[in-house]
């Protein structure tokens, strides 16, 4: 008895590591990138009308500027009212955090366990476009559409012509300035506030920050971050517009942000930190601690803000992490004062190719409902924060910052989302802007290792 | 007698099948991973690419400045860490093991904190300390009229503020060992030693040092190991900067594994570690291993 039920036990365990052995060897074949196509379907039998497809949309937390609902609250709505519409079509939704969720829908697609839909930025969604996991969304985003958006904007959303980004809102990053502490100081005549678009000179700028560093106050001027690659492109878009430089050539092919104008502007920008104008530990300082001290009033101008900020600014002071104060939005500073270069943060969906046309369709259906139908359309671009792309959609704030901020669209410029391989471009920007803020390297040689390494990325495989 | 093949067998087999269940899972998720990272290791395997490369992987890295500054910048956390904790912790472990339990237990629990707490929480706590905007370590030290320091900004300071954070971290173990360890010799011993009339110099060198040895070599190891892995607080606290000052292997496998998605590259990144972790170890080994017992 005892012998029989030893030999059951061996057989059962035998057998089982064979069949793990066979499914290891089955997931060997699918190495590679040829087997990116040889994902199981699961909608073989969701094929064709009526019969149930389930998607799954992961969701940064993006839609938050909405009032007395939580993350994820709008999400759950909108699928509860498209699942209502398309009863043969179930959408599973996962919040994902900003912290470590690229690094998830990289594993993802490296582990073929892709979403069906994606809302996220074109400096990550035109990655995924070039490593051709994405499914084409011209036949969403049509031409009507496409005409009422501006073309420097739909260009972010496009590779070689296909459109796989279906945008939804636009944000320019722009400088904030804590009205109240220079109207404290007596200094708030130093601030373009009645210029046309509010625009200020490199001096104007200085003379600001001078203001706050001379005034006496335990406030610092304003503060640089090179502690990570979040908000890196702000960075450069900072030094872009000091002296109207170019970061990248036209075809996207080479960086080139180690001409003579972009060295000026680092070097101006290394000078002020010298002199005390902006925080000390730029070299470890990061995006969110500069939003954060600026709420903080530790801080008197913030070069990360954007309209958006508005809603956050009110929760941190909900929370009690914030002073309340107010503060006006001005664009970058530049040499000449006129035309100023800005950063705009697009958002919108992607589609994943999951090799199940009924899953695409109805992401896509998805996409549609919620940029596109009344109910939802003007409600998904307020709950981002950010201003429509849409020419046709208008009048969607009072708020005067965000119509302010709507004029700076025009001064868009290039910050080389489309270019391949983007991501691995960014993580060659702060190790050598931290060399030059500690001095280890000059401004041109950390620009010109900059312009090496990033051109390098750009033209990996 | 010489037994039979099946009679062996009748004795071998519930040993093994005992085994089985715990062999199964090991093989699962430790052997298949380990054979599949190294196998990977000589493929040029992005999102978009699986191709044979052989050694090309490992010849990169090896002529890449950066890794290898990550990799000198490893050594240097191990260099630094281990002797550290090793010092400290026997040094501690000497002093309170024939305390009351009361301040065994109290001292036990204040150095095993850090391991048992969040490594996110103590990575903010170190922020605010080394914070060159206020943080209270300037704040003493201006106090006592020094400039204050941009401790994880500059590059004169940041390998060491990280290595006493990672001390930190690392001593608490080491410490409850050592206690266990010297708590665990025979009191005869040092009554014997006593009445020779040994110093507490020869005590330590005679006694006390011979019979730990065993603890010693584990904590050297599991230490070393340890060090090697740091990877947590270079992500929160430094990004592995100011200019690849504070980047580690680790560090750097995982931008170049899930923000690259160079998974070839990465994982010869863990192929060599793994073989430095290993020749370390065995040396650590023939070095510290003793017969002795007690």
């Amino acid at each position: 008895m005892k012998k029989s039920l030893a030999k059951l036990i061996l057989t059962i365990m035998i057998l089982s590591l064979i069949v793990v052995a066979v499914g290891c060897g089955g997931q060997d074949q699918q190495d590679g990138q040829d087997d990116q196509n040889d994902k199981v379907s699961e909608g073989d039998s969701n094929e064709g009308d009526g019969e149930s497809v389930e998607i799954v949309w992961w969701q940064y937390p993006r839609f938050t500027n909405i009032e007395e609902k939580e993350v994820g609250d709008f999400e759950s709505e909108i699928i509860a009212d498209f699942e209502e519409e398309n009863p043969n079509i179930k959408v599973k939704i996962e919040m994902i955090p900003w912290n470590g969720g690229p690094e998830k829908v990289n594993v993802a697609i490296a582990s073929n366990s892709t979403p069906d839909v994606l809302f996220d930025y074109p400096g990550r969604i035109m990655g995924y476009a070039t490593q051709d996991v994405l499914v084409p969304l011209d036949d969403v985003v049509t031409d009507d559409i496409k005409g009422d958006i501006p073309e420097n904007l739909l260009q972010a959303c496009q590779l070689d012509g296909t459109t796989y980004m279906y945008p939804c809102g636009a944000t320019p990053i722009v400088v904030a300035v804590n009205l109240d502490f220079f109207k404290e100081i007596g200094k708030e005549d130093l601030l373009p506030l009645d210029k046309e678009d509010r625009t200020w000179t490199l001096e104007e700028f200085e003379t600001a920050l001078k203001a706050v560093k001379d005034s006496g106050k335990d406030v610092y001027p304003s503060m640089l971050f090179a502690g990570n690659e979040q908000g890196d492109s702000s960075m450069r878009m900072f030094i872009q517009s000091a002296f109207d430089a170019e970061l990248i050539n036209d075809d996207h092919t080479e960086i080139i942000f180690n001409n003579e104008n972009a060295v000026k502007g680092l070097e101006w920008m290394i000078e002020k930190y010298k002199e005390g104008l902006f925080a000390p530990g730029a070299e470890s300082t990061v995006s969110l601690d500069v939003v954060e001290t600026f709420f903080q009033t530790k801080s008197a101008i913030n070069i990360m803000a954007s309209p958006q900020h508005h809603g956050l600014h009110e929760t941190y002071i909900a929370d009690g992490k914030a002073e309340e104060f107010e503060w006006a939005l001005f664009p970058y500073p530049n040499a000449e004062g006129k035309d100023p270069k800005a950063e705009v943060q697009l958002s919108g969906f992607c589609v994943f190719d999951n090799e199940d046309e009924a899953k695409a369709e109805a992401a896509k259906k998805l996409i549609k409902f919620i940029l596109d139908s009344d109910k939802y359309k003007d409600q998904a671009v307020v709950a981002t924060g950010q201003l429509p792309v849409r020419n046709s959609m208008t009048g969607l704030y009072d708020d005067e910052d965000y119509q302010f901020s709507e004029n700076l669209l025009k001064y868009a410029a290039d910050t080389a989302y489309t270019a391949n391989n983007y991501a691995g471009m960014r993580t060659k920007w702060y190790p050598n802007i931290q060399g030059a803020l500690t001095e280890k390297l000059s401004a041109q040689e950390a620009l010109d290792a900059f312009a090496k390494e990033g051109t390098e990325e750009i033209n990996k495989e | 007698m010489k037994k039979s093949f099946q009679a062996k067998m009748r004795d071998w087999l519930p040993g093994y099948m005992f085994l089985l269940p715990a062999m199964f899972f090991f093989i699962l998720f430790v052997v298949y991973p380990m054979i599949k990272g190294i196998t990977i290791s000589f493929y040029d395997y992005t999102a978009t690419k699986y191709e044979f490369t052989g050694f090309s992987n490992f010849t990169y890295l090896l002529k890449d400045e950066n890794f290898i500054k990550s990799m000198q910048n490893t050594i240097l956390f191990v260099i630094g860490n281990v002797p550290l904790v090793l010092i400290f912790s026997l040094f501690v472990s000497i002093v309170i093991y024939n305390k009351s339990e009361f301040t065994r237990s109290f001292f036990r629990a204040t150095f095993y904190l850090p391991a048992v707490s969040s490594i996110v929480t103590i990575s903010i706590v170190w922020k605010w300390i080394y914070s060159p905007r206020g943080g209270i370590l300037n704040k003493i030290m201006e106090s006592f009229g020094a400039q204050p320091i941009n401790w994880l900004g500059d590059e004169r300071y940041a390998l060491t503020a990280m290595i006493i954070i990672l001390f930190t971290l690392s001593v608490g173990q080491p410490i409850i060992l050592y206690i266990a360890a010297l708590g665990n010799i025979p009191k005869d011993y040092i009554e014997v030693a006593d009445l020779d009339g040994a110093t507490p110099w020869d005590k330590f060198k005679n006694i006390y040092w011979p019979l730990i040895l065993p603890t010693t070599l584990y904590i050297v190891i599991i230490t070393t190991i340890n060090s090697f892995q740091t990877f947590a607080i270079v992500q929160l606290l430094t990004g592995g900067g100011p200019f690849y000052r504070t980047s580690t292997i680790l560090f750097t496998l995982y931008k170049s594994a899930f923000e690259l998605q160079n998974y070839g590259l990465a994982s010869a990144m863990g192929v060599i570690l793994a073989v430095i972790v290993v020749i370390i170890s065995v040396i650590q080994y023939k070095y510290l291993s003793t017969d002795v017992e007690y």
